[in-house]
């Protein structure tokens, strides 16, 4: 272990026991317990569900986390005094100068391949090779599904679908699931969430937290300027910034939710 | 137009890199098309109706990472695959633990210091790359079965010769240097090393050590036929002798079946030799066997409580107690379960999947019940004539080669299982069901999930059903034994985390039925 290695915080909704190397990024490692994962992250990435905030990550094959101490391959460091509470305690609905104002901040900075296009047709042509049409019309069929109030059949549609470490429809589901709670649409969000089939460790973890009403602690800071009325572009982009088309697929779905009446 | 594929296995990287890769991909000329994704079953839809599906793709999971490139011709195809190949290479995101090689001897060239070949492939081609690791020095641990009795024994005197360990054919399950590999279980590290050719007996008795708080220095499996004279217990011996010089060691527990003659003379004499405190369980051996270092342990439980005193420098006084005491707390859930009875139930079906736990089981039962029945029965008379026709008090393993050809091993695949498991509880007759669950690397990674209906189902069909499950594992497993036998107790199974209690409970429950 590298000199200068501090836990700086971690989430509350950690549950003890042995996790094992997933993977590991530039600025996370995931460990897996069973279908449960808990992210080592660096200190730009956010306190959020699962997450265990360090100093430097650790290369460790193995976590242990009992009696407010982490082993990271059975050598122990203390966990912080400094816990974050990942649960959103408060209701909001996202309508009006709220919904239009987030959906163009994200059509403006969401990536070309992002899940944005069901804001705006136009964002379709970015899937030009016939693979990536073929997915965009996978995604339009999930969408439609859901609108058309078929909720388990949409998710289910959009579960697994798309690129990357977690595919788009995974994470557009997440963010759905948190609008829906928030906005204290349970049921709707447990028929989501049931509809999803992903295999993908990391896209469940990410249902599951929200399915708890749980998010990042910068997601939770820009549903709080929401809930103010406050202008939150600063707060719209760090919110949007985790992964690489993950953060925008969840807003995009978080919005989504408010289409869902 | 030729589609090419390339499949990387347990490989993650973030969308932007793949889109990326997916861009520069379409942009060479020739090609018309690509994917570059995880494969999960909704993408590989997308793929195949793209026309870029292949039988390799089809293959792959949620957590591979499948590239398909159309072009106009095979050249162009390939070399966009070369490219893509080289994209991934060169992102430092890219998250792969697992160093690869194509062959023993590439591996030994490409990274430095290896001294542990594991050898998981068909038994028929298995001695020859054991022989080609151990001309590269390194020890052997053959998890394969069905190798030529002669191979195995030129394998052994050629590593016994080199002073490397050739542990196996057929050997399921060794910790090295606090290294589980095949089946084993995530236990504590100590002092105590274990030899033998149990594999599950070897899990058991690591676990019940490190649960009752003691520690594993070494788990040292040897094969199941070194304890036959044709082979002579060599990597037995071999094994104790290098336990002498491991300073982590200062206990060793040997756990077989009862070795032949001159194999059982040669191990008594290496264990003697060690100078160490030595346990030695031969189950079913009923000679006298301590003397001087060596201490007999009759069951499992024993060996792993025997250990654990030597280990810690506590009496044999605790051996006793601890059994008496784990009998008495189970005396009020054994009169509870023998009240529900009514006058059809009466018969024992064990369903096991680990051999030594359906052969310890049967020998603990026996004197309690009577005879029973199996496909490894304790005396030819009680042999059962089909394995699946199930009579009287009955124990089978499920992992014995006639369940196993052509279908994962029971640890791994509950399927059979659990349907004797449903036909066996419709019958009245049935009192107590006996079966073991084995946690730990390799072994079935969600038991409760897999079993949880069946076993609901069970109990619901014949209210006067006892189920009895021996949970082998800890805490530490990745299946996380606490949370499966609480779950477990709240569909109504008896859930032990011991092999030799389930076995004792289940014969107090039918005594004098």
């Amino acid at each position: 272990m590298k000199n200068g290695f501090k836990i700086i915080s971690f989430s509350r909704d950690i549950r003890p026991g042995v996790y094992f190397l997933h993977s590991s990024f530039s600025k996370a490692e995931n460990y897996f317990r069973g279908r449960n994962i808990v992210s080592l992250v660096l200190p730009g990435v956010s306190d959020g569900p699962g997450n265990i905030v360090v100093s430097r990550l650790s290369g460790a094959k193995e976590i242990k986390i009992s009696n407010g101490c982490i082993y990271l391959d059975g050598r122990p460091h203390k966990l912080s005094d400094k816990s974050y509470d990942p649960a959103v305690n408060f209701l909001l609905k996202i309508e009006g100068e709220k919904f239009d104002e987030s959906r163009r901040n994200l059509l403006k900075y969401a990536p070309p391949l992002s899940m944005a296009f069901i804001f705006d047709g136009r964002r379709e042509a970015f899937f030009s090779a016939p693979f990536l049409k073929n997915m965009l019309s996978a995604m339009k069929n999930g969408i439609n599904l859901l609108k058309k109030g078929k909720i388990s059949r949409g998710a289910a549609a959009l579960s697994g679908l798309g690129h990357g470490l977690t595919p788009s429809g995974d994470d557009f589901l997440a963010g759905l699931i948190l609008g829906l709670k928030i906005s204290g649409r349970n049921k709707k969000a447990e028929r989501v969430f049931t509809g999803c089939k992903t295999e993908n460790l990391i896209s469940i973890k990410g249902l599951k937290s929200s399915r708890k009403g749980f998010c990042t602690a910068k997601f939770k800071s820009f549903l709080f300027a929401l809930k103010l009325g406050k202008p939150h572009l600063k707060k719209f982009k760090d919110a949007v910034e985790f992964g690489s088309t993950s953060g925008s697929d969840f807003m995009a779905g978080f919005l989504f939710s408010s289409c869902l009446y | 137009m030729p589609v090419k594929t390339i499949v990387r296995k347990g490989v993650y990287f973030d969308s932007i890199s793949l889109m990326r890769i997916a861009e520069k991909i379409n942009s060479i000329s020739g090609v018309s098309d690509s994917a570059v994704i995880m494969a999960t079953k909704e993408n590989k839809n997308i793929i195949s109706s793209s026309g870029l599906l292949t039988e390799e793709i089809k293959k792959a999971s949620d957590n591979d990472l499948a590239i398909a490139v159309k072009a106009d011709d095979e050249k162009t195809a390939a070399s966009a695959l070369a490219e893509a190949e080289k994209m991934l290479a060169g992102k430092k995101e890219a998250a792969s633990s697992n160093l690869t090689a194509q062959s023993i001897s590439q591996a030994a060239e490409s990274y430095e210091g290896l001294n542990l070949a594991l050898i998981s492939v068909n038994g028929k081609y298995a001695a020859d790359l054991a022989f080609e690791a151990l001309e590269k020095n390194m020890n052997v641990m053959i998890f394969s079965d069905n190798v030529p009795l002669e191979k195995e024994l030129a394998l052994k005197k050629l590593g016994a010769r080199k002073n490397l360990l050739v542990m196996g054919p057929d050997c399921g399950t060794c910790i090295i240097n606090g290294a589980p590999l095949g089946f084993a279980n995530k236990v504590n590290s100590g002092n105590v090393a274990v030899v033998g050719p149990s594999g599950t007996g070897i899990q058991e008795f690591s676990c019940l050590l490190s649960n009752l708080g003691g520690g594993i220095s070494q788990a040292i499996g040897t094969g199941t036929r070194d304890v036959k004279d044709d082979i002579g217990a060599i990597t037995t011996v071999q094994a104790l002798e290098m336990l002498v010089s491991d300073a982590k060691t200062s206990v060793i527990a040997i756990i077989s079946k009862p070795p032949q003659k001159k194999s059982m003379a040669r191990i008594l004499s290496a264990a003697n030799k060690t100078g160490k405190p030595v346990v030695a369980l031969f189950l079913g051996e009923e000679k006298e066997l301590t003397a001087g270092n060596i201490h007999q342990a009759k069951n499992l439980y024993e060996a792993a409580l025997k250990s654990y005193c030597l280990s810690k420098g506590e009496s044999f006084n605790f051996v006793r107690e601890k059994i008496y005491n784990d009998k008495i707390s189970l005396s009020e859930r054994i009169k509870s379960e023998k009240a529900k009875k009514n006058k059809d139930s009466k018969y024992l079906r064990g369903l096991f999947s680990g051999g030594t736990f359906a052969s310890q089981a049967i020998r603990l039962l026996e004197p309690v019940i009577g005879g029973v029945y199996s496909n490894i029965p304790s005396s030819e008379k009680f042999k059962l004539k089909n394995s699946m026709k199930l009579e009287k008090h009955s124990i089978i393993d499920l992992g014995e080669d006639e369940f196993t050809f052509g279908r994962p091993h029971p640890m791994i695949d509950y399927s059979l299982r659990k349907k004797m498991i449903s036909s066996e509880a419709s019958k009245k007759e049935v009192s107590v069901m006996l079966i073991d669950i084995v946690l730990g690397y390799g072994s079935n990674m969600s038991p409760l999930a897999d079993l949880k209906e069946t076993l609901e189902k069970a109990v619901k069909a014949n209210p006067a059903l006892t189920v009895i499950a021996a949970v082998t594992g800890t805490d530490m497993d990745p299946q996380n034994r606490r949370y499966l036998i609480e779950e477990l107790e709240k569909i109504g199974v008896m859930a032990l985390d011991n092999n030799y209690m389930a076995a004792f409970a289940a014969g107090e429950i039918i005594r004098d039925k």
